[in-house]
C-alpha cells in the first residue's frame, strides 16, 4: 500500500529527536498527528513514526487582504488573479520522533534523522493500530476508550492494554465538566466486557455511577461461559450500610485521625485504650485482636474517668460525637469481601448519603475507605481474594489529599506501593491534580488527562506526570469535553483521544438549576404541559378586575 | 475616440504613443481626453491591445535653441510648420491584456505587440467594463505586472485606477476597496 506523501523533510528541529518537514497540507496534518519517514537501520528499511508537535506558516495571504472583515480575503485574491488563495499556502511542521516499532521492543528510537527533502507520509490507521497500542481492539485484556481525535471517528480506536492499568494504577484528571466520571464510566464497560470480566469496587462519594447497572441489560456484554450460562457483567450499588465493616479493624492512627486536635495527654489514654480493647478481643476470641467494639472501647475509657483521669471522659464524648452512629461500621457485622468483590461484578459503594438522608462526614468516608482497602489487600496478601481486585476511586483528593493527613492516604501509598506484586489496581479520579498527594499521583503509571484550566492544576500534572511530553501538555486547557490525552505504561506512546459513547447512561451529568427550580415551583406537570424549548412564562396569577380595571371586553 | 495613429513599442507591455494634433484629425483630442489612467484600446488586425495611459511627455523641439527665431509664436504656423510638426504630446501606455478576435479577454502582458501605426483609441465605460467582467466577475490581474514595474508613478496609477474602478463597480466595491488600501499603503512604502 502506497501511503500519502504529506511533505519533505527540511531538516533538524529544535530538539535532537526533532525534525522539521515542509508542507502545503497543514489542513490535513493536525496537532498531534502521527506522521512517518523512512530510513535504513541496520541494513533494514524501518519506518519511522513521529508525532506533529507544532506548524508554523512560512507563506500566507498577505495581510491587507484582510483588512476588511466583511470581504472573504479569498475573493480579492480571485480578482487579482489567484485562484485557491490558500493553495499556496506553506507550513513548517515540526513532528517529534517516536521511533520504529518493534514487535517485542516496543519503539525504538534510531536516532537518525531523516535526510533533507526525504518524503514524509501520513501514517495509515493500519500502521498506528500496530505501532500505539500493546493490545488490539476485542482482544483479552484490552479496552477500547475511543479514538484518535486527529483522525475521523472511528478510524483509528484508542485502545489499553488492562493488565497494565490494574498493575500500575491509572489517573483520571480533568476540571469539572469536561467528563472525567463520563471516561470513567466507558473504563467500568470496558472492564466489565467478556474481555476483561474484571472485579471492580467504586467508591463514589457522590452517588453517580448508579446508572451502570444496565450494563446488566447490554447483551452485547454477554457471552456463553462453556457450561451452558452465560456471562452477564453486573453492576451492583451498595447503599450506606449495605457494606459492613467490624470496627474493631479500625487501627490506631485511623482514630487519631477521626479524632483530630487530641493532646499528647489525650492521645496516650486512647492509645492505652485501644491496646487494652485489643488485649481483650485476643483473651476473648482465640487471638483475635479485631473483634473489639466500640461499647468496649469507651467502657475502658470509662473505667479510667473513673479512675481519676478527665482526658478519658473527653475521650468519650469525643468518640460519640464520630462514631456515635456508625453507618459504616458496626461492632459485629463484618461482610464479606467476595460480596463486593468477584469477576464479573463491579461494586459501587455509594458513601454520599446515608438511608436517612444524613450526610457521612470525609473522615467516616476516608476510615471506610482505608479499612476497605486494608481489607482488600490483606485478602490478596495473605489469601481470601484469589483474583486482582480494580479500585476505582472517584473523588481522590479526598482520600489521598495533598499536604493533610487522612486515613486513607497510607493505604494508598501502600497498595499503590506494592499492589503490582498482589494485584491490587487503582484508578485515581480528580478535578483538582493540585489537591492530590504529590507522591500517589505519580504512582499512577497511566493518566487520562481531560481538560483543565487552572494553572495551578497543570503545574502540578506537569510536575507529577512523566510520561507526556510538555506539547502536548500545553493542550490540556485547549481540549473539549470528551477529549482526553491517554499516556502511560497502558499503549506505547500518548495519543490525543476522542471518548467513545458510552452504551449506559451517564448518572454524573452537570443539573440544569432553572429548570429545577421551576419543576418546583410550578410542577413538572406544568412544566411538561409548556414544552421544551418555550420561553412564555405562566400568567402571573392576579384577579381579574386587575387585568382589565376598566371592565371591558 | 482615436487619439493617436501610432506606436512605438519599447517591450511586449510598454508603448509609446504621439497624441493627434488639430490638422492630424478633424476632431482633435483635448487635454482631458488622454489623461494618466485613461484606458486605451490599440487595435491590431482583429485582436486589440489594452493598456493604460501612465505617462506624458511633452516634446519641444526649441528647448535649449539659443538662436534668435525669426517669427514670434503668432506666425510660427506659417514660418516655422516643421517646429510645430515634430514638437506635440507622447503618451506612455502599460498594456493591461488583449482581446482576442473571439472577444475573449485575457488579462496581463500581451503575447504581441502593437504595429507601428497601429490606432490608439480610448475606451467608453462600457468597453473597460466588459475587459474588467469577461469571466463573470471583477479581475485586476493585471496589477501584478503593474505592482511589478514598481515606480512611484506606477504606484500612483494603480491607485487611480482602482479608485476608478471602484466607482465603475459598486457591486465589488469592497473588495476592490480592500485592494486599494493595500495598493496606498505600497504607495506610501508602508507594506512590506
Amino acid at each position: 500500500m502506497i501511503e500519502k506523501i504529506v511533505g519533505r523533510v527540511r531538516g533538524p528541529g529544535e530538539t535532537p529527536h526533532n525534525f522539521v518537514f515542509v508542507t502545503p497540507l497543514v489542513s490535513q496534518i493536525k496537532f498531534g498527528e502521527f506522521v512517518y519517514y523512512e530510513i535504513e537501520v541496520d541494513g533494514a528499511l524501518r519506518k519511522v513514526l513521529a508525532r506533529v508537535v507544532s506548524q508554523e506558516p512560512l507563506r500566507q495571504v498577505p495581510d491587507a487582504l484582510f483588512a476588511d472583515p466583511s470581504v472573504n480575503p479569498a475573493d480579492v485574491a480571485q480578482m487579482q488573479g489567484v485562484e485557491e488563495v490558500t493553495g499556496y499556502e506553506l507550513y513548517k511542521v515540526e513532528a517529534q520522533t517516536l521511533g520504529y516499532h518493534d514487535p517485542t521492543m516496543g519503539f525504538v528510537n534510531p536516532r537518525l534523522l531523516p535526510p533533507s527533502t526525504s518524503p514524509v507520509y501520513h501514517a495509515s490507521a493500519e500502521m498506528l493500530m500496530e505501532a500505539l497500542y500493546k493490545k488490539q481492539p476485542g482482544a483479552i485484556g484490552s479496552a477500547t476508550i475511543g479514538s484518535l481525535l486527529n483522525r475521523p471517528p472511528e478510524e483509528v480506536p484508542v485502545v489499553i492494554d488492562v493488565a497494565a492499568v490494574a498493575n500500575t494504577h491509572l489517573a483520571i484528571i480533568a476540571s469539572t465538566g469536561a467528563g472525567k466520571s463520563y471516561l470513567a464510566g466507558v473504563l467500568i464497560e470496558e472492564l466489565m466486557k467478556p474481555e476483561n470480566c474484571a472485579s471492580i469496587v467504586v467508591i463514589d462519594p457522590h452517588g453517580e455511577a448508579s446508572t451502570l447497572q444496565e450494563i446488566a441489560n447490554l447483551q452485547d456484554y454477554w457471552v456463553p461461559k462453556g457450561n451452558g450460562s452465560i456471562y452477564m457483567p453486573h453492576v451492583r450499588v451498595v447503599p450506606v450500610g449495605g457494606f459492613m465493616t467490624r470496627i474493631g479493624t479500625i487501627e490506631m492512627g485511623d482514630l487519631y485521625h477521626l479524632l483530630p486536635g487530641l493532646s499528647d495527654r489525650m492521645r496516650s489514654v486512647l492509645y492505652d485504650a485501644y491496646n487494652q480493647a485489643q488485649r481483650r478481643s485476643r483473651e476473648r476470641y482465640g487471638g483475635d485482636p479485631e473483634r473489639w467494639t466500640l461499647g468496649e472501647l469507651k467502657e475502658i475509657l470509662r473505667e479510667k474517668q473513673e479512675e481519676g483521669d478527665p482526658s478519658a471522659g473527653a475521650l468519650i464524648w469525643r468518640l460519640n460525637r464520630t462514631l456515635g452512629n456508625p453507618r459504616l461500621f458496626d461492632n459485629t457485622r463484618h461482610s464479606d469481601l467476595s460480596e463486593i468483590c468477584q469477576p464479573g461484578l463491579c461494586s459501587v459503594l455509594r458513601l454520599s448519603q446515608d438511608g436517612d438522608g444524613g450526610r457521612i462526614s470525609e473522615g467516616e468516608q476516608q476510615l471506610a475507605v482505608a479499612a476497605l482497602l486494608r481489607r482488600i489487600f490483606a485478602a490478596r496478601m495473605i489469601g481470601g481474594l484469589d483474583y486482582p481486585v480494580f479500585v476505582i476511586v472517584e473523588e481522590a483528593h479526598i482520600f489521598a489529599p495533598f499536604g493533610s493527613d487522612a486515613s486513607s492516604k497510607s493505604i494508598l501509598k501502600k497498595i499503590m506501593g506494592e499492589g503490582r506484586k498482589f494485584g491490587v489496581g487503582i484508578t485515581l479520579i480528580s478535578q483538582r491534580p493540585g489537591k492530590i498527594d504529590g507522591d500517589v499521583l505519580s504512582m499512577c503509571n497511566t493518566q487520562f488527562l481531560m481538560r483543565i484550566v487552572s494553572p495551578n492544576d497543570q503545574q502540578h500534572v506537569a510536575q507529577s506526570v512523566e510520561s507526556v511530553g510538555r506539547d502536548l501538555l500545553a493542550e490540556l486547557p485547549a481540549l473539549t469535553p470528551g477529549q482526553a490525552i491517554i499516556a502511560g505504561s497502558a499503549l506505547n506512546t500518548p495519543v490525543l483521544a476522542r471518548v467513545r459513547k458510552r452504551d449506559t447512561l451517564h448518572g454524573g451529568a452537570s443539573g440544569n438549576a432553572p429548570v429545577a427550580w421551576r419543576e418546583k415551583f410550578f410542577g413538572k406537570r406544568a412544566e411538561a404541559n409548556r414544552g421544551q424549548g418555550s420561553r412564555s412564562l405562566p400568567p402571573p396569577s392576579v384577579s381579574q378586575d386587575r387585568l382589565d380595571p376598566f371592565g371591558g371586553a | 475616440m482615436l487619439i493617436s495613429n501610432s506606436v512605438q513599442a519599447d517591450s511586449l507591455y510598454s508603448y509609446v504613443c504621439r497624441v493627434l494634433k488639430p490638422g492630424d484629425v478633424n476632431n482633435a483630442p483635448a487635454i482631458d481626453d488622454y489623461t494618466q489612467g485613461t484606458f486605451v484600446r490599440i487595435q491590431v488586425g482583429n485582436k486589440s491591445l489594452v493598456g493604460v495611459i501612465c505617462d506624458e511627455v511633452a516634446l519641444n523641439r526649441d528647448i535649449g535653441a539659443r538662436g534668435p527665431r525669426l517669427a514670434g509664436m503668432g506666425g510660427v504656423e506659417r514660418l516655422s510648420p516643421d517646429l510645430l510638426l515634430e514638437s506635440g504630446t507622447l503618451l506612455s501606455i502599460i498594456a493591461l491584456g488583449a482581446i482576442r478576435e473571439d472577444g475573449t479577454v485575457e488579462q496581463g502582458i500581451p503575447t504581441f505587440l502593437p504595429e507601428p501605426f497601429s490606432k490608439v483609441h480610448t475606451m467608453n465605460d462600457n468597453e473597460v467594463r466588459d475587459f474588467h467582467c469577461s469571466n463573470g466577475y471583477v479581475e485586476v490581474t493585471y496589477l501584478a505586472h503593474m505592482r511589478a514595474v514598481g515606480t512611484p508613478l506606477m504606484k500612483t496609477l494603480i491607485v487611480r485606477l482602482l479608485t476608478r474602478l471602484e466607482l465603475m463597480f459598486p457591486e465589488e466595491q469592497s473588495k476592490l476597496a480592500v485592494i486599494r488600501r493595500q495598493a496606498v499603503l505600497q504607495q506610501q512604502g508602508w507594506d512590506r
